[in-house]
This record gives structure tokens, sequence and C-alpha cells, in this order.
């Protein structure tokens, strides 16, 4: 195995602000210390615009002020107004020094023809500009997929650089600077000559921002978010439109996960430049990320009405038709962008990704090869390609891609994360069952295995039966025992506060070591995130967020009535403040929660919808309601057709649903007009007080109304725990075990309850209850050796001897102390199972490491005793 | 008790007494050999709280307990000295003074002879300032550079020293020797933390669980191993970095390893070193038992050849060769157990 963990460095650290920009003086100030140059640097656009024609009117030969007019032009997206006069102007006295700058104008039109020509024209007439010239020359080349060459007409930069280093003025460094910045792809070192060059040109003319921008956005590129906001910082201090540091601002946040901060950054940039088609692109995608498709291709629409090669806004209107399940018009949509080029590398890109994050893994896997298939070289295709293979459970060939992804792009930490995550596989195993695998680190294979594989077959074919759906392969689910490891796999980075993720054939989850006992239900999560896969497959993976949620939730609650989301205090606080979203909003609650909380209180919400309907319309309207997502309806249309019923109704329906169901709930938890606590918190108190004072007998009574008052109430201090704590303490273990039968069946994270009522049930003599309790704690702690052996003790006195089996290999996999006395108990354990072979097989392996082990020989003659034979 | 200063380690230990170790030469049942006798000293420290000091005690006292019954180790060859001898007078024989240790080993000096074996056990805190490693007793400490003199005159054949203190590591430079045993809880004195070893090493005395081979007697390499395993799982169920490496040291080189192993470098002499069962005692003492314990020495010896051929033969084939071998081996336990009236063993 290729030791990536030794080399693999992240050359993030490299690519770094330096404070010389911050400190940079002006030496040229073509628009400084002008009026029009102070408008414009404090974005007062229309006043620079003004003052720009006043002075051009009394010296129309002034070339440095109608430069900055069409620059200015071209910032706000005023093409056309930009091209009309520098076309004119060009025909004037020293027009050749405006030919650049027209060139870009054509460029924003899509008129990429002409703004060739004008280059070229440009770099004849020996603009003073030239060098900037040639580097547009070299950009158009590159986008129209002619690497080679634009890669040649780049490299000669350096030599410019290296020559004429100290003589060069502004806008020859910020050209130099791009040159390198292209040159990166093939040399990641030269991002820091990138940034060399910029960070002298913005030393050599502050009053420009022009190339403060382009630090900003090579942080951006190399996914450096601090120092990119560091740099653009000061550019919207100073002026707060200025359109392009506002796009800027959009990528940023949008890179952060925060498309409706994202968003608001647009609006301000199209306020400012709303003929921008660059940043109605931008709009464009925004609007996707936050599914307001029709929206989103308005906006896609308008941009191309601006430029009609616009890759990214071509891309948003291929993708709102992609999430509406039609593919046709995406190959229509590619064909004006040049064949093999990077813009139809970015269509196909802007594409995976949006596919990617609406958890059409494959499709996003498809449209990254064809992203490849333009750019073999795109490192950006070569990741979403990776990570999409990851997903969908091609292991090699993702870490192969991503492999390559970051050998030319060593700034991307996502994919080094994942690759360092890859490169711990020997220590993982896999072990299969008849529809899934599991890939577990080895330390737990053996022990999680023996649960995990038959809950996972379990679900399997539950959720089979129930969905009519079988998917196409072996289900892949991988146990982290880090929670850092699991988050790597799911979103590449540390920190994400998930349990389990699923990508439809790949399952991820925090294996049951992962949390400490009572804080993680790993039975649960697994089935909740296989539900998602069902979910996912009978859909297309085209179903809405919340519904899946809910019916991996609403599941969960069919499994094991204990599992899943229940009701809670703050979810009915919430209900009384009208704080939960409604049903046809309700992808928002996840998707874009208005608090913190509001996720998980979705969760709950989604499955009581899920309950709703299928109490309504049977499983089968769940059916037909994924049904309609695979075909590409919305949540709207399948409200009307499979429900019968207008969303707006709905949500009253539901809504009223919600308040009659937690009636009593409601009443027990809404503070007093006095402003005195809730029934309950009064009730609790006075528990406290009696308790206080050792009235046992009142604190008894006092406890059942509080139960009454909220039976679902878990956790610490719940009713029902200190009922049971009161009771087992008065000796009257019988009521202690009723309480806590009765908790943990609601609480699903009841370890300690759970072996608290294993232990009394015992020593009252009902093995069912302490043998079900314990089984019910496996799902939650499996790592206390105690437990196995108590319940494999159980299981033996109940004759259910595969059960005891289980838990006698279970004790094994713990690595026991006394290994083989647990070896001669499963050795025992199959013998009273009437497994002859394994008896013997356990037994004589156990003799062979210890022939003198008396028991062991004793089993080995009743063996022989009682041989048919 | 005397107070001590922040940062510094308080060590915890064992002494002991004389107990029925025996030395193994081979595989043949441990019961079919004579059982020399072993002298054991256990020594309870101070504690420095009444949580600690009463734990000391505690385990001092199981530990006690286990050489008495489950390994037949007779009263007058434990000697036990612990903080506050009032808690069990009757087992208790002194204060845990340094000058009671030195009396103690004085006794057993003169007692035990060369073919006999003596078990030192100290369970406490240790400390190892400005690299002085001590053992914290009542009154003036026991330095290691005092140990080695109490212990020099010792003509036993074998020494076994178990320091289930914090901050032990250091003396077993002071104490190897060739024919000595030396176990420390830490790898330094700079592991200065509460150590675990104790409450595992004594959990070890009292059940059958660290007979790794169940062949009814247990060596120090086996309560070594068990002992270590178990602190180390401690520390990793609670998700805690480990912060005491437990060591052992039998070629008298001063180096002891973190698992040693009956091939060596060290292991050797400690895998050789045990302690029988109550009941396999008894048996190796019975004139009844001399055929059946020949008889099943010569089925042991097969068993090792049928082992050494292992590669050689099918799985299939050596199963049913060691099936044979084994069920012999347990007609032949059985019938002693019937003509000696034994029970069979737990």
């Amino acid at each position: 195995m290729k030791m990536c963990s030794m080399h693999r460095v992240l050359l993030v650290a490299l690519l770094a602000f330096a404070p010389m920009s911050a400190c940079a003086q002006r030496d040229t100030a073509a628009a400084g210390g002008s009026e029009a140059g102070n408008a414009l640097r404090a974005g007062r656009y229309d006043e620079a615009l003004a003052a720009f024609e006043r002075r051009l009117a009394t010296t129309p030969n002034d070339v440095a002020t109608a430069r900055q007019q069409l620059r200015t032009l071209l910032l706000l997206g005023r093409i056309k107004d930009g091209v009309t006069l520098g076309e004119r102007y060009v025909q004037q006295p020293g027009g050749a020094a405006l030919l650049t700058t027209l060139g870009r104008l054509q460029r924003a039109q899509g008129r990429d023809a002409d703004a060739q020509a004008t280059f070229e024209r440009a770099i004849a007439a020996r603009a003073p500009d030239s060098l900037r010239a040639r580097l547009e020359l070299a950009v158009l080349q590159y986008d129209q997929g002619k690497i080679a060459p634009a890669m040649a007409a780049f490299d000669r930069f350096i030599d410019v650089f290296n020559e004429r280093a100290s003589s060069l003025g502004a806008e020859e460094l910020f050209a130099v600077g791009v040159a390198c910045r292209y040159l990166g792809r093939t040399d990641p070192q030269l991002f820091r000559d990138a940034l060399k060059a910029l960070d002298r040109a913005v030393a050599r003319d502050s009053a420009d921002d022009e190339a403060s921008l382009e630090v900003a956005a090579l942080f951006l590129e190399k996914y450096n978010f601090a120092d990119a906001k560091r740099t653009l910082d000061p550019i919207l201090a100073r002026n707060q439109r200025h359109p392009r540091a506002l796009a800027l601002m959009a990528r940023l946040r949008r890179a952060e996960g925060a498309p409706g901060e994202a968003l608001g950054f647009v609006t301000k940039a199209l306020d400012v430049a709303p003929g921008n088609a660059d940043l109605r692109a931008l709009e464009a995608s925004v609007l996707l990320d936050l599914e307001r498709l029709d929206e989103a291709r308005l906006a896609a629409t308008q941009a191309l009405g601006v430029d009609s090669t616009q890759a990214t806004a071509r891309a948003a209107l291929a993708a709102v038709r992609l999430l509406r399940a039609d593919s046709s018009g995406i190959a229509a949509l590619r064909q004006g962008l040049p064949p093999n080029s990077p813009d139809e590398g970015a269509y196909f890109n802007a594409l995976a990704e949006i596919a990617g994050r609406n958890r059409l893994y494959r499709e996003a896997a498809g449209f990254a090869r064809r992203a490849l298939a333009a750019d073999s070289m795109d490192a950006h295709a070569l990741a979403l390609l990776g990570n999409n293979l990851l997903r969908i459970g091609d292991i090699a060939q993702g870490r192969a891609r991503l492999e390559q992804a970051f050998k030319i792009d060593p700034y991307d930490l996502w994919t080094k994360n994942t690759l360092d995550l890859l490169d711990t596989a020997p220590q993982y195993e896999e072990v299969s069952g008849e529809h899934v695998t599991l890939v577990v680190e080895r330390k737990d294979a053996a022990l999680v295995a023996l649960y995990a594989l038959p809950l996972a077959e379990r679900a399997f074919r539950e959720l089979a039966a129930r969905y009519s759906y079988q998917p196409p392969g072996r289900l892949r689910i991988e146990l982290y025992r880090s929670h850092a490891d699991f988050s790597v796999r799911t979103v590449g980075l540390a920190g994400l506060d998930a349990l389990g993720v699923s990508f439809g054939p790949v399952v991820a989850l925090l294996a049951p070591a992962a949390r400490p006992a009572g804080e993680y239900n790993w039975g649960s999560t697994l089935w909740h995130e296989l539900t998602h896969s069902f979910t996912l497959g009978v859909s297309q993976h085209r179903v809405p967020r919340w519904l899946s949620e809910g019916l991996s939730v609403h599941e969960e609650h069919r499994a094991e009535p204990a599992w899943g989301s229940d009701v809670t205090a703050p979810f009915v606080q919430a209900l009384h403040a009208n704080r939960l979203v409604p049903v046809s909003r309700m992808n928002d609650g996840f998707m874009r929660p208005a608090y913190p909380q509001q996720i998980i209180f979705s969760y709950y919400q989604a499955s009581l919808v899920c309950e709703m309907i299928e109490k309504e319309h049977g499983v089968d309207g769940l059916r037909r309601m994924l049904a309609g997502y695979a075909a590409g309806k919305t949540t709207d249309d399948i409200f009307r057709s499979v429900l019968g019923v207008e969303p707006k109704e709905f949500d009253e329906r539901f809504a009223r649903f919600l308040r009659e169901r937690f009636k009593g709930e409601l009443a027990a938890l809404t503070p007093g007009l006095a402003g005195e606590g809730s029934q309950l918190e009064r009730a609790l108190e006075r528990v406290r007080e009696l308790r206080q004072r050792g009235d046992v007998r009142e604190a008894i009574a006092e406890l059942n109304r509080a139960k009454a008052l909220f039976p679902a109430y878990v956790g610490a201090g719940a009713p029902a725990g200190q009922l049971a704590e009161l009771y087992e303490q008065s000796g009257d273990k019988a009521s202690a075990v009723r309480e806590l039968k009765e908790l943990v069946a609601i609480d699903e994270d009841a370890y300690a309850e759970n072996i608290k009522l294993a232990a009394l049930a015992r020593s009252l003599g009902d093995t069912a209850t302490a043998l079900a309790a314990l089984d019910r704690a496996m799902y939650m702690h499996p790592h206390q050796a105690r437990d196995h052996v108590d319940l494999a003790a159980l299981s033996e006195a109940r004759r259910d001897f595969e059960k005891a089996i289980r838990e006698r290999r279970a004790v094994l996999a713990l690595d026991p102390a006394d290994s083989l006395e647990a070896h001669y108990a499963l050795a025992a354990a199959f013998f009273a199972a009437g497994k002859r072979a394994d008896a013997r097989r356990e037994v004589l392996r156990l003799l062979d490491r210890a022939p003198h082990f008396e028991k062991a020989q004793e089993l080995l003659l009743k063996l022989r005793e009682s041989s048919p034979e | 008790m005397r107070m001590r200063g922040v940062g510094e380690k308080w060590l915890c230990a064992l002494v002991c007494a004389p107990l029925a170790l025996s030395l193994r030469g081979g595989p043949p049942h441990p019961a079919a050999q004579a059982t020399p006798r072993t002298h054991v000293l256990i020594v309870s420290g101070i504690g420095g709280d009444s949580v600690r000091s009463d734990r000391f005690i505690r385990l001092a006292l199981d530990a006690s307990a286990a050489f008495r019954t489950r390994f037949a180790v007779e009263d007058s060859l434990i000697t036990l000295l612990a903080e506050r001898p009032a808690v069990e007078p009757r087992i208790i024989r002194d204060r845990a003074t340094r000058d009671a240790v030195r009396a103690a080993l004085e006794r057993i000096a003169a007692r035990a002879a060369p073919n006999e074996r003596v078990l030192f056990i100290f369970i406490g805190h240790g400390s190892a300032q400005s690299g002085r490693p001590q053992l914290a007793l009542v009154g003036p400490d026991l330095s290691a550079a005092d140990l080695a003199t109490m212990l020099d005159p010792i003509r036993a054949g074998t020494i076994g020293i178990v320091l289930a203190a914090s901050a032990s590591g250091d003396f077993v430079k002071a104490l190897s020797k060739p024919g000595r045993v030396v176990v420390t809880a830490t790898k330094s004195g700079t592991e200065q933390n509460e150590s675990l070893f104790a409450e595992h090493f004594v959990a070890a005395l009292g059940s059958d669980a660290a007979d790794a081979d169940k062949d009814s007697r247990v060596s120090l390499l086996e309560l070594y191993g068990y002992t270590r395993r178990e602190v180390v799982r401690v520390y990793e169920t609670s998700n805690r970095l480990l912060t005491e490496h437990a060591m052992l040291d039998d070629n008298g080189d001063g180096m002891g390893h973190a698992e040693p192993s009956p091939g060596g470098p060290d292991g050797q002499l400690a895998s050789r070193v045990s302690i029988s069962r109550a009941g396999a005692v008894a048996a190796s003492n019975d004139p009844r038992a001399a055929p059946f314990l020949r008889k099943r020495e010569e089925l042991e010896r097969q068993i090792e050849l049928l082992r050494a051929q292992r590669d050689k033969l099918s799985a299939a084939e050596y199963d049913t060769r060691l099936e044979d071998l084994v069920v012999q081996l347990a007609q032949v336990n059985r019938e002693m157990r019937a003509t000696l009236g034994a029970p069979r063993t737990p």
C-alpha cells in the first residue's frame, strides 16, 4: 500500500495571507485622487460614470479615463454600453490602449471570436497593456479548450517576471499572477508564485482592487476561506457595493454552507450590476442550493440573455431539469459550449455538484466523468468523481480518483482527509451477510457483527417488503469508532454533528463504541439509515429530505417501539409557540432551520406526518408518494394526486392533528397565566421537596401525577425513573420493575435502566423481562462482558441456546481475561444446543491450548459418551 | 501520616510471605511434582487517606486469604504487615514500618531453604524523588537500596518481588538479580499516578482467570500477564491514556520488559515459578495418585510430541489424534478423582 500519510502534505499552509498587501502603497493612480476615482472606490458608480463623461467631454483623448469608464461599465454589467463606447474609442487617436478592455467587454457578451481579434490587435499595436492582452488571449484559448497553447502562453509570463520584475507595473504583475494561477494546474507550487505576483501588484497600486480581488479568489479556490474573507473585508468596508467583492463573498459563504447568506451578497451585487451575467449565474446556483428551482431557472435565463455561453447558467438550467427528473435538454444546453473546454468541464462540474448535493450520487459521478472527458487534469472533477464513487460503494475507483485529484490539487483538505481515512482501510474488516456487507474496525468486528449483521438483514427483509423494492446490489454498512472518521467519510471534514448517513448503497454510522453507554442507540441508527437506502432507492434518490427523514423515524418506531424520536417537552413548547414548520415547508426545517432545535423537532414532526399518511392511506400511500418523486413530481403535486388534498389544507389538518394529539402535554407544559411554572414543573418541584423531606409515600403519589401529565418524559429526572428508584429503595422490586419497563419502552438510550431492570427482574425470577432488557441493551452498548455473561445464562436457563451461543461468542469477542473459560462456555452452549460438531471443534481447540483443563476434558468425554455412534 | 508535597508521587505496594510456589521445568502436570514451600510477605503501605488506606488493607487481606485458601500456603509461612493492624489483628502481624519489614525478611531468611521460594508483595504508594525510589510505609519510607539490602541474605532458590505501586519502575534496577522475578506496576519513577495494578493482581490471585492454561497452577508470568492486560483494558474502555506501564524482569539484567514470554529475554523464570491450587497440591501428595500421575505424564508427553508434528498433519488428522489422547487424559483424571474421592476442579 502506498504510504500516503507520509507524503500527503497539504499545501494550504503555504498559501496563506501575506500582510504585505495590507500595507501596500500606491504608486499609480489612474482613478485615485480624482473625483471619479474617489467615487469609484467608494462604490458611487453613477457619480463616477458621470465624472468620467464630464472629463471625456472636455478631453476626449484621455485614454486613462476612457479605460476606467469602460472597466466600470464592465464591472457593472453594462456590457452593451461598454462595447458601444469601446468600439468608438478604439477608432480615435491613441485608441489602441483601449483594445484590451474592449476585448474583455466583448467576451462578457460571449463574442469570443471578436474578442480574440481585438486582443490580437492590441498586441500587434504594442498597446501599453499588451501584456494584459496576451493574458486575456491565453485565457480565451484556455476557455476554448486549447489548453496546450494557452499553457505555453502562460508560461512565458514567468520569463517576463524573471526578466523585468522590478519594472513591471501593477497590471502587468496582475497578469503574471493570473498566468501563474493557471499554471498551477500542472505545478501546484505555482499558486504560491501567483500569490507573490498578485501581492506585488497590490503593493504597486493599492487603489485598484482588481489584484486584491484576484488574491481573494485564489484563496477561495484553494480552500483558504479565512484569508479570502480577510482579503475581502477591507474592500467591502470601503465599498459595500463592489459587485465582484460581493460575488466573492457570496461564493465564500456558499462554500461554507450558508446559501441563505450567500444569496444576500449576490442580491446586493445584482442591485449594483443587474446586467452582469456571471452574477446572475451565481444567483441561479445559490437559488438551486435553496431549492428555489423556478427562481433559479429565471436567473439562469437572464444570465444567458446577456452571455449565451455562460456555463454556470447553462448548468443551472440543466440542473433544474435534472431535479425535476427531466433529462431532456441537458445535452442541448451543453451544445453552446466549446467542446473539451474548461467551460464544458465547468458545466458538468456544476451539474455534478448539484446532483451530489441532492443525493443523486450516481448521476453526479456520471457528470464528473463528462467533466473529465473535457479536461482530464480537472482536479475538481476528479474529486467530485472520487467522492461520489465512494458514496455509491466503488471504493477502489473512488480512492484512485481522489489520489489523482490530490496530486493535482494538494490544497484540497477534503480530499486529503478522505484519503487519510482510506489509508486506514487495513484496520477494518468486512463481514458479509446475504444482502449487506459490514465494514467494521477489526477490534470490533467479531462483536459488532453478531448483532449488526442479523439486524441489518432483518431490516433489509422487512423494508424490502414494506416498500416493494429490492436494492440492486449488496448494501455496504460502514461503522466508525471515531466520530471524526465518520464525519470525514460523510463530508470530508471533522465536526459533523450526526450519528449516521445513508448514501443509498452505502451507509455510514458511528460504531457502538463511539459513544458512552446511554448516549447512543446504534441499532435504531442503523435501522434509520437503512430505511433511507430504501426510500432513496424507491424514489430514485428524489425523495425530499423531510419525507426521507420522516419515513426513517417512522420505520424506527415500527421496528422497536422504544426506537426513534419521540415527543419531548421542547417539542411541545415549540408547538405551543407555533414554531414548528408547516408540512408544505418542512424541508426548510431540515435544510434551513430557523433556529437550531428546529431540525430536531422536524425529525419527529415528519415521522408523525408519515404515521398519519400511513394511517389514512396505508403503506401503499407512502409507496405512491415515493413513486411520484421518482417521476419528478413536486411535493405539492404529490399531495394533490396521491393524498387528494391541497397542500395548504393538509397543513391545516396536520396542525389540528398535532394539537389534538398533544392536548394533554400542551396543558401540562403551558406556563401558568400568573407567570408560575407549568403543571409538570410544579409537580416535579413538589417531588423534589417531598424527597428532600423524606416523604417517600407522598413523593410517589406526586410522581405518579407528574407521569400522567407527560407520559413520554425520559432522561434525567423522569418520573418513571424516580419512581423506580423510590420503589427499589423501599423494597418494592415488583413496582420498580413495572416503572422501569414503562421507561425503557419509550427511551431508546436507557442503557443503565435496562441493566437495572434486568437485575431486578432476575431477582424476582422474571427471566423473560430480564432477558428482554439485556437484549435491548445490546443495541446501546454491547461492550460490557458482564451483560453478555448474564444474557447467556438467562438464555441457557430459558433453553434459548442460539441466543446463548451468540452471547458466549460476544464474550469471546471482548477478549475476556479468562479466554479459556469463555471458550469452554461457548463449547458447552454448542453442546446444549445439540451442535455437536461445533462443540467438538471448540473443545478440541481448547484442549489443544490447555490439555489439563478438566472441565473441557469432561465435556469432551460427554460428547463421546453421548455420541450417536 | 506524613504529608507530601504537591506533585510528589504516592506509591502503592504489596509485600509477601512464603507460598507453595513450584518450579516448572516442562509440560508434566504440576500435581505430579513436589511443591516446594513458598514464604509470602505482604506489605500494605500507608494510604494517605482513609479511602486508600482501607483499600490497600482490603487488597492485602484478600491476597493473604488467596494464598491461604486457594493455594494452601501454611499460615505460618504468610506474613502480613499493614498500616492499621487493628483492622484484622489475627492476620495482620504488625504495622507496616521499615523495621517490621526488615524483621519479617530476616525471619524468612532464617527459615527459607535453598530449594524454597519467597514472594514479596507491596501494595501502596511509591515515589521516586531525586532519583531515589521509595515505598511509602508507616514512619520512614523503604528505599530501593534498603529493600535490596534486606533481600540479600535470603538463600531461597527464587525470590518473586511484586511492587504494585505507583512510580515503582525504578526498583527494577536496584533489585534485579539472577533467581529473582521483579514485577513493577510502572516502567519508571515518573509514572506517578495512582496505580490500578494491585487491584487486578489481587483479583488474579483470587480467581481461576489468570490460570491461562488451566493446569490448576498459576505462574508469576500468568499473574503478571493477566494483571497487565486487565489494567490496560480499564484504561482503554474508559478512553483514558495509559499512565502505568507494568514491567517484569527475571533475567537479572536490570531491564524490565512489558511483554515477557517464556521464550525470554524476560519471562523464562517467571513462567516456571508457579503456585499450585490447593486440590492439586493435595492430590500430588496422595500416594494413591501415583499410578494415575504417571499415566497422565505419559499422555502429556504424547500430546507434546503430537503438537510438534502439527505442521506435518492435516487439520482433521491432528484433531483426531489430539482427541484420542485428550480423551485418554480425561479418563485418567476421572479415574483418579474417583479413586481419591476428590471433587472436580470447579
